[in-house]
């Protein structure tokens, strides 16, 4: 059953931001994924209420709550259960980060929820909490906006490129901290972005937006092994491999993952046998040998084959197909002549691999 | 000295009432003023910053004849409340309300206008309502401009002369009031008692200014301590 169904329309004089039939999942993370002036934040807005009568007429949202809007009516946003999260400027300036999660724990909707001093932890707000907002950075104001959100108790989590103005740290700390919100919540979120990376990380489903349109409307494991769509230039840093977790090696401090018949050792994660992993490659992090080395330090090496060669500006970029599922390596033009690279050809890639939402303490 | 505590404590009650009644009405104007979209505040802010430029004896010509009996208005007051506006506390007080009116929208309409829209989105969100918005971020976060806006709106309805002149005449106990007093003692030559209240309208308007000026630096030193 999905969580809602509409039709979206938002226009300002004769100008039309937005008109496209939307369905949304009741559960995982759906990436609105699109360039700048795709209608991204418009249809986030709409959803939320947040877009003034006059601008949306023809709009229909009804939710699994109800009716959100039709022809002759528009559910107030403060009605409608939804927690909002966008890049900047949104916690109280005359409130402390605790009383900022306080205003929100004191009007919680009816969705579902972890208690105060969960969220504080996930989320590392511990050290925070007496702090006005104007005295943390960029990645500390997001977690405590993100957590104000959840504290909320919404029915359903939108973000508005929440990472845009962060640097990779501070990314990668609230990504984790998502993704832990993901696998202890049933809560279906819709995340916007136009950073592909951020996305493979994050999303279940994928929902590609142009000029006010859903253009396509996929899962995330169809679109990364759709090859026309992942060669395509700004999607080929990193990619995820979808693998499962098999067994551990507590000895060694490792975690076994599967991928298909191959084996991949990641430092151990807290997960039970089976549980589905994300592992994250970077184009950087692969590099390839024609027989395996019987002795080196990168732990993974996994037979592949060749799916595609791209050259571009001096380097080669490799797709990589393993176990039908795919990621790129990035070498220079000399390696992929001394090693004579052809599509279909076997190959074997050396990996580091970051094993994503591994729950674990944040906060310290 | 009994006749300007009398005149002392006319005034007080003129700028406290106008202060109040604008708290309470000039509030909402300011916020529809600083946040509609509608077309109609084009007309309506230079309308009500008139009275900052016209020359008060222009407001006060035109007041009087409003509450001349011979007209709707007065007649209208005289028919319900049995008593005429002109030359009354009433009438004053209404007249001080329309002069004073820039005073407290000005400042109100600026401190509406920078707070950014993400705040009154994310309070929608999290699930406050109107109301709740409103005393909850609206208000603590204009907390400096309705200070301003007080003091400025008090010590100007204090110190007002030719409006009153105009409409209220000069009735002890009813419409007297400093600025008026003041001007009675230097035509009579009592420079004394001009002195007196002269100097003691310097001190207050000085401790006013004095106490916006702390009070409004105060509240943005709290915010930054912590950096």
């Amino acid at each position: 059953m999905s969580f809602l169904t509409a039709v979206l329309a938002v226009r300002q004089g004769t100008k039309t931001l937005l008109e496209t039939p939307f369905e949304l999942e009741s559960q995982g993370v759906t990436a609105l994924f699109g360039p700048s002036g795709a209608g991204k934040t418009t249809l986030l807005k709409a959803l939320a209420g947040l877009i003034p009568n006059q601008y949306t007429q023809g709009s229909v949202i009804h939710s699994k709550y109800g009716s959100w809007q039709t022809e002759q009516f528009l559910l107030a946003p403060e009605k409608r259960g939804i927690g909002l999260v966008f890049q900047q400027q949104q916690l109280f300036p005359h409130l402390t980060i605790g009383e900022n999660l306080r205003y929100a724990q004191k009007r919680q909707h009816d969705g579902p929820k972890l208690t105060f001093d969960e969220i504080v932890t996930i989320f590392g707000l511990g050290s925070l909490l007496a702090r006005y907002p104007q005295a943390l950075s960029g990645g500390e104001s997001q977690r405590a906006a993100l957590a104000r959100a959840l504290i909320n108790a919404p029915r359903l989590l939108l973000m508005d490129e929440p990472l845009a103005a962060l640097d990779w740290t501070a990314r990668t700390e609230i990504l984790n901290a998502l993704n832990h919100i993901k696998s202890e919540l049933q809560l279906p979120m819709v995340y916007v972005s136009h950073q592909w990376d951020e996305v493979i990380q994050l999303a279940d489903q994928v929902q590609m937006m142009d000029k006010g349109k859903i253009t396509r409307s996929d899962s995330l494991a169809a679109l990364t092994t759709d090859i026309d769509f992942i060669t395509q230039e700004q999607r080929l840093a990193s990619a995820i491999l979808m693998t499962q977790v098999s067994g551990h090696l507590p000895d060694e401090g490792l975690t076994e993952l599967k991928l298909g018949d191959q084996t991949i050792l990641v430092p151990m994660i807290t997960l039970n046998p089976s549980t589905n992993v994300r592992l994250l490659i970077r184009m950087l992090d692969v590099s390839l040998v024609v027989e395996p080395v019987a002795r080196s330090s990168i732990l993974n090496t996994l037979a592949c084959r060749v799916a595609h060669i791209k050259d571009h500006e001096g380097a080669a970029l490799i797709l990589l197909s393993c176990e039908g599922q795919f990621f790129n390596a990035r070498i220079t033009a000399r390696s992929k002549r001394l090693l004579e690279l052809k599509v279909g050809q076997p190959i074997f890639a050396q990996i580091k691999a970051t094993a994503l939402n591994s729950p674990g303490p944040q906060d310290g | 000295m009994e006749q300007d505590l009398i005149t002392l404590g006319t005034s007080i009650r003129l700028a406290s009432f106008t202060t109040i009644i604008l708290a309470i009405f000039g509030t909402p104007l300011a916020w529809w003023l600083a946040r509609s979209q509608s077309s109609l505040t084009a007309i309506c802010i230079p309308l009500l910053a008139l009275p900052l430029v016209l020359p008060p004896t222009v407001i006060g010509f035109y007041l009087l004849l409003a509450f001349s009996p011979q007209n709707f208005f007065g007649a209208a007051w005289l028919d319900w409340f049995g008593s005429s506006l002109a030359f009354s506390f009433e009438g004053l007080l209404l007249g001080s309300l329309v002069y004073s009116l820039p005073f407290y929208i000005q400042p109100m309409v600026v401190a509406f206008k920078a707070i950014p829209g993400t705040l009154l989105d994310a309070a929608k969100t999290l699930g406050a309502g109107w109301f709740d918005r409103f005393f909850t971020v609206i208000l603590p976060l204009s907390k400096n401009g309705l200070l301003i806006a007080a003091t400025l709106t008090f010590t100007h309805t204090l110190g007002e002369f030719g409006i009153v002149l105009m409409i209220g005449g000069n009735l002890p106990g009813e419409t007297r009031v400093l600025s008026i007093a003041l001007f009675d003692y230097v035509e009579t030559l009592n420079y004394d008692k001009a002195h007196f209240l002269a100097a003691g309208l310097v001190g207050f308007s000085l401790f006013a200014m004095v106490l916006i000026q702390w009070l409004t630096n105060d509240r943005a030193a709290e915010h930054k301590e912590d950096l």
